[in-house]
């Protein structure tokens, strides 16, 4: 049976040294339709960063190119020091990517699922399987391990593709809406493994449009909209800075410099 | 390698989990063959069962049935008059012969009758049974009206003669006559080789292999739109290994499945001996690399799993028609021009030649198109690599 805990960030921000990520005037355009115009922010060893915005904002967008797999219009990223641009395969080595969108092969079982991922990082197959089992227990599917993806749930897929997200021990983890659709237990499974990577010095980053899982698992957030960064800042910071109120919540922020106008891209 | 043979090992997974890979790849090409032999295969042998009463009981009733057991892909029966008639009255055999009594004093008298008992039309089988006896009993009246004809002239000449000598040596000169075949009969077909299996099965093998090969392509498009391929260039496999993986995987796929198909053709239809099987199985792998190569080309091109379903299975069927896979096509006419330029047609002309003609490498047919089919794939690849996206929109 899993128990439901609460899932507030409680350990203290990582202290400020040189920046693990930076992300300086990123820009792209699609057919003339710019997505991304002119992002820059960093992201320090060993913290998780919040990135949110309505649909459509190019949060996306900015973490397919931070992942590599979408060529910038302009500007650059580093990771750990490596240029995306020109050390891509470097910056994989450092990553690992959870996407939005469950990517996993559902007539596969569990463990194979992850396996496969991680002798796409080159793992043999022994430390393939190993890593996959210590994995599979991080989000508490041990005993499903044997089972085809395609019978789980939502919050069980969500929860392999977070496991298969960690396959190569990666020093940054992207996390794309990693709770849309799962139930509370899954979702508190998946905070407690984020807290525990966390924990091990992973720097996370985060996309929700949940704003209070934001509030309390993110070190610093930035708000994107119409494809730029509009603040940035500790949840607190926001909330001070952009808050109509004292008891202002870190949706009201959201809403304030996003406005309330429906997104439907 | 590593991240290769993954790939490789996944892709057969996954194939081998995919229950209409697996009806398209193997279950309805067989199907498809089976049907095809059975329609237009000819070649089939005499195999019918025929069923007698002897009312007669005499030496050459006894002679007629002889002569009809001994016609081979004929089954005789012969019945008592009881078992005849319930056997027709409950439907159970179709018709039956009847040798009626004087059938002996028949053939004495050049004067001969047999009766048929039958249901309906008599069933084909009662038919071609019925003009069988007809034949045998004819044979027997012809030899009697030859012995009267011999005994009629010694008595004319005046010659005294041991009558019984003289039949004697006519049966002799009979007999030995029965031993030699006086006519025989060469069936040939239109077209190319018409014996079913040996053209039928290459041209449906060749069509087959490269029809799954471009659906397994759809695939790679499920994987772009699912994420699963962009999540797996997010990881250390590099786009030349994925492609690779891909290419090999798809290959691997085909010759598993040439080799079975003609395995069981082998053991069906005995078209191979271990030589050419090997020899065939050798120009399977160009077969292979350029359907694999095809595949790849698809899935660059498609940008939904629906474009790359039905973009594979126009090109492939009007491919295999162009390509001769089930008519055999006059290589002068502008069909058979068009059709050089598909991959079925030198698959086709390749396996025919081994298959058919049961030659190898020696053969121009059988080399060139191996050199074709493997030239074939690496233009393919060299189509599909620049063309291969990761994703619909970038």
């Amino acid at each position: 049976m899993i128990s439901i805990k609460p899932f507030v960030n409680t350990e203290p921000a990582p202290a400020p040294t040189d920046a693990f990520v930076v992300v300086n005037d990123l820009q792209k355009s699609f057919n003339g339709t710019t997505a991304v115009q002119s992002v820059t922010f960093s992201i320090r060893r060993g913290e998780i960063f919040g990135l949110l915005g309505p649909n459509g904002a190019g949060k996306t967008t900015t973490i397919r190119m931070m992942a590599t797999t979408l060529r910038p219009s302009g500007g650059e990223v580093i990771i750990g020091g490596h240029p995306v641009s020109t050390a891509a395969d470097a910056v994989r080595g450092l990553i690992g990517v959870c996407p939005q969108d469950i990517a996993l092969y559902m007539e596969l079982t569990a463990l194979d699922n992850l396996m496969f991922f991680g002798r796409m990082e080159g793992l043999t197959k022994a430390e393939a399987q190993r890593q996959a089992e210590i994995n599979l227990d991080l989000v508490g599917l041990t005993e499903r391990a044997r089972s085809r993806v395609g019978t789980f749930s939502g919050g069980m897929k969500r929860r392999v593709n977070l496991a298969a997200a960690l396959m190569n021990k990666p020093e940054l983890l992207f996390l794309d809406e990693p709770t849309v659709g799962v139930d509370p237990q899954s979702r508190n499974r998946i905070f407690e493994a984020i807290l525990a990577l966390r924990q091990q010095g992973m720097t996370l980053l985060y996309t929700t449009h949940y704003m209070e899982e934001a509030d309390r698992l993110c070190d610093r957030i930035g708000i994107m909209d119409s494809g730029r960064i509009v603040a940035l800042g500790s949840p607190a910071e926001l909330k001070l800075q952009h808050g109509a109120s004292a008891s202002a919540t870190l949706e009201d922020v959201f809403l304030n410099l996003t406005g309330r106008r429906l997104r439907d891209a | 390698m590593n991240r290769i043979s993954a790939i490789v090992t996944k892709e057969l997974r996954l194939f081998a989990s995919d229950k209409q890979q697996l009806f398209f790849g193997f279950l309805m090409p067989l199907a498809i063959i089976a049907m095809m032999v059975g329609a237009f295969g000819g070649g089939q042998p005499l195999n019918i069962t025929g069923y007698v009463l002897d009312m007669d009981n005499s030496t050459q009733s006894a002679a007629l049935i002889d002569g009809l057991d001994r016609i081979a892909g004929i089954n005789l029966r012969v019945l008592d008059a009881t078992e005849a008639a319930a056997r027709l009255e409950r439907s159970d055999i179709a018709s039956y012969l009847v040798i009626p009594e004087g059938f002996a004093q028949g053939i004495a008298a050049g004067d001969v009758s047999l009766e048929v008992q039958r249901r309906g039309n008599g069933g084909s089988d009662g038919q071609i049974f019925s003009s069988f006896a007809v034949a045998v009993a004819s044979d027997l009246a012809a030899d009697a009206q030859q012995h009267r004809n011999v005994l009629a002239n010694l008595d004319a000449l005046g010659l005294t003669y041991d009558a019984a000598v003289v039949s004697s040596v006519l049966d002799e000169f009979r007999l030995a006559a029965a031993d030699q075949p006086r006519v025989s009969l060469v069936m040939d077909s239109a077209g190319e080789r018409g014996e079913g299996a040996s053209f039928f099965l290459p041209g449906i093998v060749a069509m087959f292999a490269l029809f799954t090969v471009a659906l397994g392509s759809e695939n790679i498009v499920a994987e772009r739109k699912n994420g699963t391929l962009e999540r797996l260039m997010t990881t250390r496999l590099s786009k030349a290994e994925l492609l690779t993986g891909k290419f090999l995987a798809f290959g691997v796929r085909t010759l598993l499945q040439v080799t079975l198909l003609f395995a069981i053709g082998w053991i069906w239809f005995g078209l191979f001996t271990p030589s050419t099987f090997a020899q065939t199985l050798l120009f399977s792998v160009a077969v292979a690399g350029a359907g694999a190569a095809f595949g790849l080309l698809v899935s660059a091109i498609a940008r939904s799993q629906e474009q790359a379903v039905w973009g594979s299975v126009i090109i492939t069927n009007v491919s295999a028609m162009l390509g001769g896979s089930f008519v055999a096509i006059d290589p002068d006419s502008i069909i058979g021009k068009l059709g050089r330029f598909t991959l079925n047609y030198h698959a086709n002309v390749g396996y025919r030649a081994m298959v058919g003609a049961g030659v190898g490498f020696e053969s121009p047919e059988v080399w060139q198109s191996f050199v074709i089919l493997l030239g074939a794939a690496i233009v393919l690849l060299l189509l599909a690599i620049p063309a291969f996206r990761v994703r619909g929109d970038a």
